[in-house]
């Protein structure tokens, strides 16, 4: 017995050295990002939250205002809160518009229809764009004397508004040209229609289901991961939005349009007040985080997934 | 009941989750990015200004002295020299600025000083210079303008340069156009904050056909305002719909520098000189001043509004209006001669004085600089910095920014040679009257800036409603009645923070 004893031991030193060579192997492996995270993202992030508590322009140093910054953010800043308020209906007009078209995409785009590759890619092409890009050419799209739009309006006998010259209609121009970026979303939305298993639609057509109902009872349900997933994206996504309003209106007119994000940049770069902007920074973290949160525990209820069993 | 220990559900919660974290923290890290250890510390000196101190006072010394604290300086090497240059000449047809300094100007810079390098750097923007500065990596020799020029001046950035042009150009006073290198001085601070590149000032560009067509006679020297609203309209255009084809002028007063003239030239200003802190917008003389810009944009017409005229797609509308027969005149900066020889080949145009208002005359006269980082004070190399300097500054070079760049320079033995040397660059100016720009200098209506000391705290209050005004066409300007007081109360309070920070 005594030799299988000493194999079996053997055995289990070399389990455990070979396991602790497969850790530190991953965490090799891992290194680069760690190192990376910690020294681009998390330590500028905790400086960040300390500058919050300053007031800083990080050129002739600092005072200590304790939350002083936050104070004035919620009770004296008038732009703050004009801010919130275009960063909040931006992010929830412009996301639910931009699934829904999506979806409507990906399932017309999901039809056996002549040149599907060649529709699949036209409606795909604007989503790789850059967005420095796309807003340049929107900002012809929206040109109310020779702009696209205004001509095709002015065909229909309608005069079209003045788009980002015009503080009522700025803000909804930055959203009808979100919509510009569905293909991106779109070709998820495609994937996951192409995952729904035909089984489900016919057992459904033969208990009757006409097409909506397996539009409503079939395909919604299983595409809910994929809504899960862009609703979450795109409300990040949206909260951030700089790069439109900085290029195309610079927040105007009259703060149309200006985003938290904006004027967070306008604080920190234009005004010097580091510390006021890193506030406004952490503001915006935390709200990206309630509504990611308060998605993922809605998702309980309305996201299902194939094979799924609940209690 | 969950049928695995990670769940697709679980799965994609957290990774949510985790997405949300990682796209937050993009926006924090971008804010918190570059820091400078040092800058975080509380200054002990520092205390809160009272309310009435700051209200009529600069930032106390203790903050504007406390360079100190910023990071350290990179150290470079004696004689190594880093330039950073914005190219203000992109406009300029084939000429590419950073080759020309690369390839003509620091090899005829190095011939007198073999021992000292110079390198070019790009400029992209003042963000990075910001970052750079935090970091203590800025470049030694620096173009800029205003207000960036003065913000970094107040922030303790920059080389006072008076102590070298005490020592090596005593005469400097007399050397350059006098309403430019007032500009170069800081008040506040005492401080020579920079050196002058060129001046770049607005006239009004014409199509001269336009009015012979219309019958209008051409601009005068002494023309009005009221003679120019005459002329805009009569120069306006429409077609057999009533839609504008051309519009008579424009005179971009969405733009600070815009208005600013405006206001001076109706006997109001924009701030009161001596603080620069007290908003006077809501005087009388500026408002009629607004009311005069918003009637010819929003009332006749005559003027074209930003919308009418912004992406228009043309190739450039800063110069590109005339040319495509949108504008039959525009009030333009002094920059785009090549550009209007190349766009108006065929028709002939001039340029004319900016017209006298109802108290006085004036136009902008704004300088672009060079400044010398103070970080070269730690790097040993702030006698290399001036050398490279005095040489930007100096009569070879100056020259070459009349004749390879075709702006106005800022030294003024260059000047007089201006019209002569860009006729001879360019021949189809030969026709063009170019000492029309010389005359406004002698007549000395170009005006300086009427910034704010606190110019972006007021921007942030005053562009509102200029867009308000002219842009949207909204609001009229009793609008400034509400605006004003909010500029000054808000200067007080960053005068205030400036004191105590």
């Amino acid at each position: 017995m005594a030799p299988i004893a000493m194999n079996g031991r053997a055995k289990v030193r070399r389990t455990s050295r070979q396991r602790r060579e497969d850790v530190l192997t991953a965490y090799l492996c891992l290194l680069p990002w760690i190192v990376g995270f910690l020294a681009w993202t998390l330590g500028p992030m905790l400086f960040s939250f300390g500058l919050s508590f300053f007031r800083a322009d990080m050129l002739t140093g600092s005072r200590f205002l304790a939350l002083g910054n936050y104070k004035e953010l919620f009770t004296e800043d008038p732009l703050f809160w004009k801010s919130l308020r275009v960063t909040a209906t931006y992010a929830f007009v412009s996301v639910p518009l931009g699934a829904a078209l999506a979806i409507a995409v990906a399932m017309l785009l999901n039809q056996n229809i002549i040149f599907l590759g060649f529709w699949r890619t036209v409606y795909y092409l604007p989503s790789v764009v850059s967005g420095v890009a796309v807003s340049l050419l929107w900002l012809q799209i929206f040109n109310p004397r020779m702009g696209l739009l205004n001509g095709a309006l002015k065909v229909l006998g309608i005069t079209g508004p003045k788009w980002i010259y015009d503080s009522n209609w700025a803000l909804p121009s930055l959203i009808i040209m979100s919509v510009w970026g569905v293909g991106g979303n779109m070709l998820l939305y495609l994937a996951g229609l192409q995952g729904i298993p035909t089984q489900l639609y016919e057992a459904a057509s033969m208990d009757g289901a006409n097409a909506w109902h397996r539009f409503w009872n079939v395909t919604m349900p299983m595409l809910s991961p994929t809504i899960f997933f862009n609703v979450i994206m795109g409300l990040i996504g949206s909260f951030q939005f700089f790069s439109q309003p900085l290029i195309m209106t610079g927040g105007g007119p009259n703060n149309a349009t200006l985003s938290m994000v904006l004027y967070l940049y306008n604080k920190a770069f234009l005004q010097t007040q580091f510390g006021y902007a890193s506030a406004i920074a952490w503001v915006l973290f935390a709200i990206i985080i309630c509504f990611t949160l308060l998605v993922v525990r809605s998702s309980n209820r309305w996201v299902y997934y194939e094979g799924e069993e609940r209690r | 009941m969950l049928s695995k220990t990670c769940s697709r559900r679980r799965f994609f919660q957290y990774g949510a989750l985790s997405l949300g974290a990682v796209a937050g923290s993009a926006v924090l890290a971008a804010c918190g990015a570059t820091p400078a250890p040092a800058a975080t510390k509380p200054p002990e000196a520092a205390t809160p200004a009272s309310a009435g101190q700051a209200a009529t006072q600069p930032p106390a010394p203790a903050a504007t002295e406390a360079v100190a604290t910023a990071a350290p300086a990179k150290a470079a090497a004696p004689g190594e020299v880093r330039f950073a240059m914005w190219d203000w000449y992109a406009y300029t047809p084939g000429i590419k600025w950073d080759e020309w300094n690369q390839k003509t100007a620091f090899p005829k810079f190095n011939e007198a000083n073999p021992d000292i390098k110079v390198s070019w750097e790009p400029m992209d923007d003042f963000t990075k210079v910001l970052t750079q500065m935090s970091a203590g990596t800025a470049a030694d020799v620096m173009s800029v303008w205003d207000p960036a020029m003065t913000v970094w001046a107040e922030k303790g950035q920059l080389l006072d340069l008076q102590p070298f042009i005490d020592k090596d150009i005593p005469n400097a006073d007399s050397l350059y156009i006098p309403l430019a290198w007032q500009q170069m001085w800081n008040k506040f601070k005492n401080m020579r904050m920079g050196m002058l590149a060129d001046l770049d000032i607005t006239s009004i560009y014409y199509n001269k056909q336009a009015f012979e067509e219309a019958a209008v006679p051409l601009p005068t020297k002494d023309w009005t305002t009221d003679d120019y609203t005459a002329a805009a309209t009569k120069l306006t255009k429409k077609d057999s719909s009533g839609n504008v084809t051309r519009w008579g002028a424009e005179i971009r007063p969405a733009f600070w520098e815009g208005y600013a003239n405006y206001i001076l030239a109706f006997g109001g200003q924009v701030r009161d000189d001596e603080t620069q802190m007290k908003c006077l917008l809501d005087s009388q003389d500026a408002m009629d001043a607004i009311e005069w810009m918003r009637k010819g944009m929003f009332e006749t017409n005559c003027f074209a509004q930003p919308n009418q005229m912004s992406a228009s797609g043309l190739p450039s509308t800063w110069t590109g209006a005339v040319p495509a027969g949108i504008l039959a005149m525009a009030e333009r900066s002094a920059d785009q001669f090549f550009s209007m020889a190349d766009g108006m080949k065929d028709i002939p145009w001039d340029i004319a004085h900016i017209p006298q208002g109802p108290k006085g005359r004036s136009c902008m006269g704004l300088p672009d600089q060079w400044v010398i980082y103070k970080g070269v004070i730690d790097r040993n190399n702030k006698d290399a910095a001036w050398t490279f300097m005095k040489f930007l500054t100096g009569e070879w070079y100056q020259n070459q920014i009349v004749n390879v760049a075709a702006r106005i320079p800022g030294l003024l033995s260059a000047v007089a040679n201006w019209a002569t040397g860009l006729r001879k660059a360019e021949p189809r100016l030969e026709k063009v009257h170019l000492e029309t720009l010389t005359e406004q200098l002698e007549m000395g209506y170009p005006r300086g800036d009427q910034m704010f000391r606190y110019q972006a705290v007021a921007a942030e209050i005053i562009d509102p409603a200029m867009q308000q005004i002219f842009t949207e066409g909204k609001a009229d300007a009793k609008l400034m009645k509400e605006i004003a007081p909010k500029v000054t109360a808000a200067q007080q309070k960053a005068a205030s923070e400036a004191g105590g920070a």
